[in-house]
């Protein structure tokens, strides 16, 4: 594999990029003096890609609910065993998860990376499933399934992403049911493995302490010949307006929790994509942030805590900002979020409030590119995302005060709000 | 890595500087050490919360948040924890470094003399906190000890140290109760205040590629006018043994899945050695390749999550498991059968090295993040040693089977406490 340096400056940072003759992207991020390192193997299929087809077939198929998480855990078992096993003679702390859009298998060693480095690659490339093993994780993962229905913040969330989604999967919980998981076999995983863990479906990312070209020759050797076959997840014509206005849930909580959500319109994949998703991130900081006019006042009013956060939720094909928190009367916090976002709407943005949080917005970016852990993960969604590593960190920069006006006024659409609530049991 | 340095401030509060050069961020963070007790836990918990509103030069919360944003985004954190008997208050600043502001600006310096300020001149009116101010933050701290029921897994571990070490002063949680919260009022957090920062032992840190003479320099000016009269430092408490009698705990919650934890108790606790302690119980329960994971949830499929964890300023060892209640006395007999196989010895060299290895990635990854390593060394402090973290993981190479079992030889179980599903009593 040739490999392509690409530095950044401002950040004295550099990666190296390789596309392997399978088509498996290759990114290897070196921090000298770094004490561990992290590697990252992932697929774009996550619980969203539950309906499918390979290029070449007719119809899309569609499997159960909650099934690339369920071939995540089944993905460690081979003939000879687990692969934590087998981590366990390199010391490897490993780990994997899945999420709406990819499935990622990782692992962070101090000592025996190569070696570390051949189990992942070998497990991840060879899927062993029999009627058996698939029964005996339906036990391992019914109870994770319950650990999370125990878990009010999760059902906040879902409960969201319910009353915004009608149609998109992301309004299913990323483990699926236990009703769901039942149904699914050893030829399912199969299927679902050929379909996406195609390694020009993939990418594989390192970062740590380590000599770039001795690992790319490495990974060379050890990617199999497979040849690329396009998958193409089913679209769904989801409406722009949420499908309802409001979900309640009593769980066992000391006090009420809440989730607004604003459903967003969506930009393909790339540079765009990713620049509007910063100008989002500076634009809720700016509104919703600890410096924010609303916070502070809602803070001091003793109506929210410092759970109160805001973020820009998105990943392929879905997008919402959602704002949350506990509060004794989330009706009232909701009400005033409404009317601050009115009064910006009035007012428009005010220029030395966007460069305060434009500015925070860049410290966090900067303070991301310390953790070896963190820079590989963010490699991997942004090789996923057809974003470079270093464009977000440049653009920030650039971003002016009207495109967050701009943003102000496309994303706050009551139309496509909804609320979430988990009052006390 | 080069030597940390130790730099006195005032009587009682030490400045340590461990250099990480390669990190992008510094972090400095104040901890003061008081010790644990059911009178004062609330009040003392309550000044972290109270200080990092303003002070003095910064008179509203707003207006402290807009300058961390002018400081690229500076993040301000509290903590409150327990590390044994004591009770440890954090007050910390992370910041970029002054080679990556756009400008070259020094944050560093301004962010000592900022944490100082909030520190040791908190606006008080007449020797008393802001009324309104104590109001607020008396019922986030309420809130705060209440939402422990939104995560069943911490509530039940909370609930089984309450029991388990009712009369001792590490059976008090960290937050104090919710009796003692509402009674504090403006002059008595204002007496804390000065209690803590007149009496409290202070183990200040600079991590990161930050240069220490500033950091100091801005510490002691801030110090300058305090008064001090530190207290003697307590004597560590001896390890106590396990009751004749198990006790069994059962708590009632609407869950779907119940929650067992086991609280035992060991005979070695720090300032003593616990290395082989913590071997012990990294192949007991507290890996992937552990007899816990590998039993209790592979072979037996009776639970998602079952380990093992020591607090090794007390000599506890404790055991989390999220279970099926039906399946409860299973999990407790296969959990105490493997307890019992450890401490006679009965585990295989490849489970030994397997542990050592594990161990050792995780004592070495402790470098590559500024707040673990800051952790880690304050954990020296309270032992009196200062070993680096890769000093530490080195030592384990030598420990033998014969030390793993004299060090497991007097775990044996104290208290057993279930959550299950249910209507609350």
């Amino acid at each position: 594999m040739t490999l392509q340096k690409v530095e950044n400056q401002r950040l004295g940072e550099c990666y190296y990029f390789a596309r392997h003759a399978s088509g498996l992207r290759v990114f290897l991020l070196p921090k000298p003096g770094a004490a561990s390192s992290y590697a990252i193997f992932g697929t774009k299929c996550g619980s969203i890609d539950s309906t499918f087809r390979i290029e070449g077939e007719a119809d899309f198929t569609t499997v159960p609910e909650g099934i690339a998480h369920f071939l995540e855990h089944k993905l460690f078992e081979s003939e000879e065993g687990d692969a934590f096993t087998r981590y366990a003679a390199t010391g490897a702390s490993a780990n994997a998860y899945t999420g709406f859009d990819k499935t990622c298998y990782l692992f962070s060693c101090t000592d025996n990376f190569y070696p570390s480095l051949e189990i992942l690659l070998d497990f991840v490339q060879h899927p062993y499933f029999t009627e058996e093993t698939v029964q005996k994780e339906q036990g391992i993962i019914g109870q994770e399934i319950k650990m999370y229905e125990d878990d009010p913040d999760w059902r906040a969330l879902f409960n969201l992403l319910e009353a915004l989604y009608e149609k998109n999967p992301v309004r299913t919980d990323i483990a699926g049911t236990v009703e769901s998981i039942s149904h699914i076999t050893a030829e399912l995983l199969y299927r679902c493995y050929y379909a996406f863990y195609n390694p020009a479906n993939m990418a594989l990312c390192i970062c740590g302490d380590f000599d770039p070209q001795a690992a790319a020759d490495f990974i060379d050797s050890r990617i199999r010949a497979v040849e690329p076959k396009p998958v193409e997840t089913a679209r769904f014509d989801e409406p722009e307006t949420a499908v309802k206005k409001e979900a309640r849930q009593k769980l066992p909580v000391s006090i009420p929790m809440f989730r607004l959500g604003y459903k967003d319109t969506l930009l393909p994949p790339g540079p765009a994509a990713a620049r509007r998703q910063l100008t989002s991130e500076i634009l809720l900081e700016m509104l919703f942030g600890r410096a924010s006019d609303l916070y502070c006042a809602l803070y001091d009013e003793g109506l929210v805590n410092s759970s109160f956060s805001a973020e820009y939720f998105c990943g392929r094909g879905f997008a919402a900002a959602i704002l949350g928190g506990e509060s004794r009367a989330p009706e009232t916090v909701v009400q005033r979020i409404r009317a601050a976002i009115a009064d910006t709407l009035r007012d428009g943005i005010d220029e030395k409030k966007f460069e305060r949080a434009r500015r925070k917005i860049y410290g966090q970016m900067v303070a991301g590119f310390d953790s070896v852990d963190d820079l590989a993960n963010y490699a991997i969604s942004c090789a996923f995302e057809d974003v470079d590593v270093f464009t977000q960190i440049d653009a920030v920069q650039r971003i002016t005060a009207d495109e967050a006006e701009t943003r102000l006024r496309e994303l706050f659409r009551e139309e496509a709000a909804a609320l979430s609530l988990i009052e006390p049991a | 890595m080069n030597k940390i340095r130790h730099i006195p401030i005032a009587d009682g509060v030490t400045l340590h500087a461990v250099p990480a050069p390669r990190f992008k961020n510094n972090r400095i963070s104040v901890n003061i050490l008081l010790p644990l007790s059911r009178e004062t836990a609330a009040e003392n918990a309550l000044l972290p919360f109270l200080l990092r509103r303003g002070s003095r030069q910064f008179s509203s919360m707003q207006k402290l948040q807009e300058m961390l944003c002018e400081l690229y985004g500076a993040r301000l954190g509290v903590n409150v924890a327990k590390r044994g008997d004591r009770q440890v208050l954090t007050l910390s600043l992370q910041c970029i470094a002054s080679r990556y502001t756009p400008d070259g600006e020094d944050v560093t310096a301004r962010c000592a003399a900022l944490l100082g300020d909030l520190l040791l001149s908190p606006a008080l009116q007449d020797g008393a906190f802001d009324a309104q101010a104590v109001e607020i933050e008396k019922n986030n701290l309420v809130d705060l000890i209440e939402s422990n029921i939104n995560d069943k897994r911490l509530y039940a571990m909370e609930r089984l140290v309450e029991e388990m070490c009712r009369d001792e002063a590490y059976g008090v949680c960290e937050y104090g109760t919710v009796e003692a919260a509402r009674a504090i009022t403006p002059q008595g957090a204002a007496q804390a205040w000065r209690r803590a920062v007149e009496t409290g032992r202070m183990e200040i840190f600079a991590t990161g590629s930050l240069d220490p003479a500033p950091v100091a320099a801005a510490l002691q000016a801030a110090f300058a006018p305090v008064r001090r009269a530190p207290d003697p430092v307590p004597a560590a408490a001896q390890p106590r043994p396990a009751p004749a009698q198990v006790r069994e705990v059962t708590d009632t919650l609407p869950v779907e899945q119940a929650k067992l934890v086991l609280g035992l108790r060991t005979q070695v606790a720090a300032p003593a050695d616990t290395l082989p302690l913590q071997l012990g119980n990294t192949i007991f329960g507290a890996s992937p390749h552990s007899k816990l994971f590998v039993n209790v949830r592979e072979r037996l499929h009776l639970c998602y999550y079952c380990s093992a964890s020591i607090e090794k300023y007390k000599g506890l060892m404790f055991i989390q498991c999220g279970v099926e209640e039906k399946n409860k006395d299973a999990a407790v007999q296969e959990i105490l059968s493997q307890l019992e196989r450890t401490k006679q010895g009965d585990f295989t060299d490849e489970e030994l090295r397997a542990a050592k290895l594990s161990l050792s990635n995780s004592y070495r990854t402790i470098d590559d993040a500024l707040v673990t390593l800051e952790s880690w060394y304050l954990g020296q402090l309270l032992c009196g040693t200062e070993e680096a973290p890769r000093e530490t993981a080195a030592r384990l190479e030598a420990l033998t089977r014969e030390d793993v079992v004299a060090a497991m030889a007097a775990v044996a179980p104290d208290t057993i406490y279930l959550l299950k599903g249910g209507d609350a009593k």
